[in-house]
């Protein structure tokens, strides 16, 4: 498969046959084609992108070669990245109908089998509201139950799970896992947090640098992937003969492991940000956020991560250091100043934020002219933005729109922008989400090498993984109301829905990250 | 369960409620239009969404209502009547005989100017129910079988508005943060490139949807929960057709005709709830 004005081979003399009932997880690093194999499937590559495609694809004996996508809609469904973007309608019922609507289905079949998957998918609540009040979750099912009302053999989802919160992942995942065993459905899945779905998972497709790809049993392919999930290196580390794919397993085949002393990272640098008592309201087109006499302070050279439910109000947290969110009562000060009192020069030099969709902040149209403005907005010596990004990145292509760069580059160059400005505190809202363990990693690397320059991260996210990694203390909201806060290891061992993997892989053990544990193991 | 209303009712509705006020042609009939209007949008109940239409049409009214009275107050033709008060009469140059500025407000002027005005508040209102209480996708739902995909491709394109509004103050906001106040001429292009893109891969992803989901491949779409005239509508409706067309109201006592009118406007309350 080769899309056009490229001439990179995506997916290069692949063959394979999925069986009925089959869950399969496609893995790969960012951009290497997992969305294209997924598209492929139900035609939309090459009928709707263009390429050239050799060879054949057949779903339930119907070659996509001949039909369009729309022809195969009873056999294929597929949830897109943003299923926000795919829907027609404005209420959850019309849109799941409007899929058979298209199909000329009759009215009374129609209704039956919208009553059906209302049911199936525990939408029947929901059915006449507003798909876009919605949660993420929530409109992450509407997807769903609107492929799978025509009935189709097989479907594919794209990244599923990777705006949702840990609870609301579980959700989508166990009903997806429902719909295999109770109906024999095929479903093919892409996914970036493996350690979400591995354990529902029968066999990998895992995507190759050079476009080459094997499928093959999930424990097999893990054994040896360069892709794995914290679980999935551990039982190397602890060199099971088995790789293994839920906690249960990994616990049965691990015997004792010594306690390890937590970590002490208590901080005691100046304070940067201090929040006293506020209370803010927020709305925007889609929903309503609030916060609610909320206090805390951080200092400098920490690292602060935000987790909460969606819509708990982390993001609303962000916006009140830069003044975006309005302030009902209370008081937010940057090393002792208003924000609303300081103007937009003087704010980049204290705090940098960057928002969920870094590329909002691109405008240009060349990772070099982006950083050449970046220089002019914040009164930087010329060069010095690109001097960060490229220090960051690694990445020598300054000449690249930055559209084309993957999402861990685009979020490196969005921080690089703010870095250049010299904030004295860093902040992220869900820095990463569609980042593969790799572009994670390096994030972690630079966001500790930040902080160790005296400044403030604050991370507002609901990765579990990322936090046990990187943050000194964290904060618990929930309805815009601080309900906890502590270092990172008691604050993540205490809560059973944000403890990561491998904190449950070792109960009580104080164990959060697989660089702990494998200490751990050696001894 | 609630009784599905037919998405052409209240456009219906609406029309032959302005038509009957146009005949009427009295404040306290539209007034009490008005009123009526918003007391059946309520009691119909709205998503937030919805509610978010309303309230824009009531500003509007309200504005329409202030910007006409503020031209009667300052500028219009000399009337008689009582004078209220005098406003200094400011002298305008020769060519723009007839227009007046201050001067004598009197009653006369100001009745006249709320007549017209509570009409037009009348119809804003009005239609900014019809468009509250049903959504575009429905009524073009509505529309014959043969225009579903220009109904499909006409009701996305009205969804997809609020959307772009959104992501402007999004993008907006994510340039303030790179420490650029976003006002004047200047800052379009800034907020203008990200949006464009993104409303681009937007409709490119709504394309691979709809595409996907068999939109246009089958040539005989159906209809789901199909909502049908009966004779709720038609009872909720006739009094009001009567009303616009025929009856004219004037020839019965006018303290009963306002009790009379305020009975028609409730009528879709006991039919179709």
């Amino acid at each position: 498969m080769i899309y056009p004005n490229s001439e990179q081979t995506i997916i290069d003399n692949l063959s394979f046959s999925l069986a009925e009932g089959e869950f399969v997880l496609v893995i790969g690093e960012t951009g290497i084609g997992k969305s294209s194999v997924l598209r492929l499937m139900n035609g939309l590559v090459p009928h709707h992108t263009g390429g050239i495609l050799s060879g054949e694809i057949e779903v339930a004996g119907r070659s996509t070669r001949l039909l369009k996508p729309g022809e195969l809609s009873d056999v294929v469904g597929i949830v897109g990245q943003n299923p926000i973007n795919g829907f027609v309608c404005e209420i959850v019922e019309d849109e799941i109908a409007f899929t058979l609507e298209t199909l000329g289905i009759s009215p009374t079949v129609m209704r039956k089998r919208v009553e059906e998957v209302l049911d199936l998918l525990a939408l029947a609540e929901l059915r006449s509201r507003e798909i876009s009040s919605l949660s993420g979750g929530e409109q992450q099912r509407v997807a769903i139950a609107a492929a799978l009302v025509a009935q189709p053999k097989v479907l594919l989802l794209d990244e599923p799970t990777s705006a949702l919160d840990p609870i609301a992942a579980e959700e989508v995942l166990s009903i997806l896992h429902r719909l295999v065993s109770d109906l024999g459905l095929t479903v093919v899945i892409a996914e970036h947090r493996l350690e979400r779905v591995i354990q529902f998972v029968d066999r990998i497709l895992l995507i190759k640098d050079s476009g080459q790809a094997e499928l093959g049993d999930a424990r097999e392919v893990l054994a040896t992937s360069p892709i794995a999930p914290p679980l999935v290196e551990l039982s190397r580390i602890a060199n099971l003969p088995e790789v293994a794919l839920t906690i249960r397993e990994f616990r049965k085949a691990i015997s004792d492991v010594r306690q390890v002393e937590p970590r002490s990272n208590q901080k005691t640098g100046e304070a940067l940000v201090s929040i006293k008592n506020l209370s803010a309201s927020y709305i925007d087109e889609l929903s309503e956020y609030a916060l609610s006499n909320l206090s805390l302070e951080i200092r400098s050279g920490e690292i602060v991560s935000i987790m909460g439910r969606n819509g708990a109000g982390k993001s609303t947290l962000l916006k009140s250091l830069v003044g975006l969110a309005p302030i009902l009562s209370g008081n937010v000060y940057l090393s002792g100043q208003d924000p609303l009192k300081l103007s937009g020069k003087e704010l980049i030099k204290e705090v940098g934020l960057v928002p969920q969709d870094a590329s909002d902040l691109l405008i240009e149209s060349s990772v070099a002219r982006e950083c050449a403005r970046a220089d002019l907005d914040n009164e930087a010596v010329p060069g010095k933005t690109l001097g960060i990004y490229q220090q960051l990145s690694a990445d020598e292509r300054s000449s690249i729109h930055p559209r084309d760069l993957s999402e861990g580059q685009k979020l490196i160059l969005a921080l690089s922008i703010q870095l250049s400005a010299n904030p004295k505190v860093i902040a992220l809202d869900e820095p990463t989400r569609g980042l593969d363990y790799q572009a994670k990693r390096k994030l972690i690397s630079i966001l500790k090498s930040i902080a160790a320059e005296n400044r403030a991260v604050l991370i507002a996210t609901h990765d579990v993984e990322l936090v046990a990694e990187l943050a000194d203390r964290v904060v618990f909201l929930a309805e815009g109301e601080l309900i906890s806060q502590g270092q990172t290891h008691e604050a993540l061992t205490s809560s059973p829905a944000f403890a990561p993997q491998v904190a449950k892989a070792f109960p009580g053990k104080g164990i959060l990250t697989v660089a702990e544990a494998s200490k751990a193991l050696e001894k | 369960m609630k009784r599905e209303i037919h998405p052409t009712f209240f456009w219906l509705w609406a029309f032959f409620l302005v038509t009957a006020l146009i005949r009427l042609d009295e404040i306290r009939f539209n007034v009490l239009a008005i009123f009526a209007t918003v007391a059946l949008v309520y009691l119909f109940g709205l998503t937030p969404n919805r509610a978010r239409v309303f309230k824009l049409a009531l500003r509007l009214a309200v504005l329409a209502v202030f910007i006409r009275m503020l031209f009667a107050i300052f500028i219009g033709v000399p009337m008689p009547g009582n004078t209220l008060f005098t406003l200094p009469l400011i002298q305008l140059p020769d060519f723009l005989v007839g227009i007046r500025l201050g001067g004598d407000v009197t009653t006369q002027r100001l009745s006249t100017a709320l007549a017209e005005v509570s009409l037009f508040a009348a119809l804003i209102i009005a239609f900014g129910a019809a468009n509250s209480l049903t959504t575009p996708t429905k009524i073009l739902k509505a529309i014959p079988r043969r225009l579903y995909g220009v109904g499909v491709a006409t009701a996305l394109a009205t969804t997809l508005t609020p959307q772009l509004a959104a992501s402007v103050s999004r993008v907006r906001q994510a340039q303030f943060l790179r420490g650029q106040s976003a006002t004047g001429i200047k800052s379009w292009r800034r907020i203008g490139t990200p949006v464009l893109e993104e409303s681009l891969a937007r409709s490119l992803d709504l394309a691979a949807s709809l595409e996907a989901r068999g939109y246009g491949a089958y040539v005989n779409p159906s209809r789901y929960r199909a909502i049908k005239w009966d004779l709720n509508h038609l009872v909720a409706l006739l009094p009001l057709i009567y009303l616009a067309l025929i009856f004219p109201l004037l020839t019965i006592p006018s303290s009963l005709a306002i009790f009379f009118f305020a009975l028609i406007l409730l009528s879709p309350l006991v039919a179709l709830r």
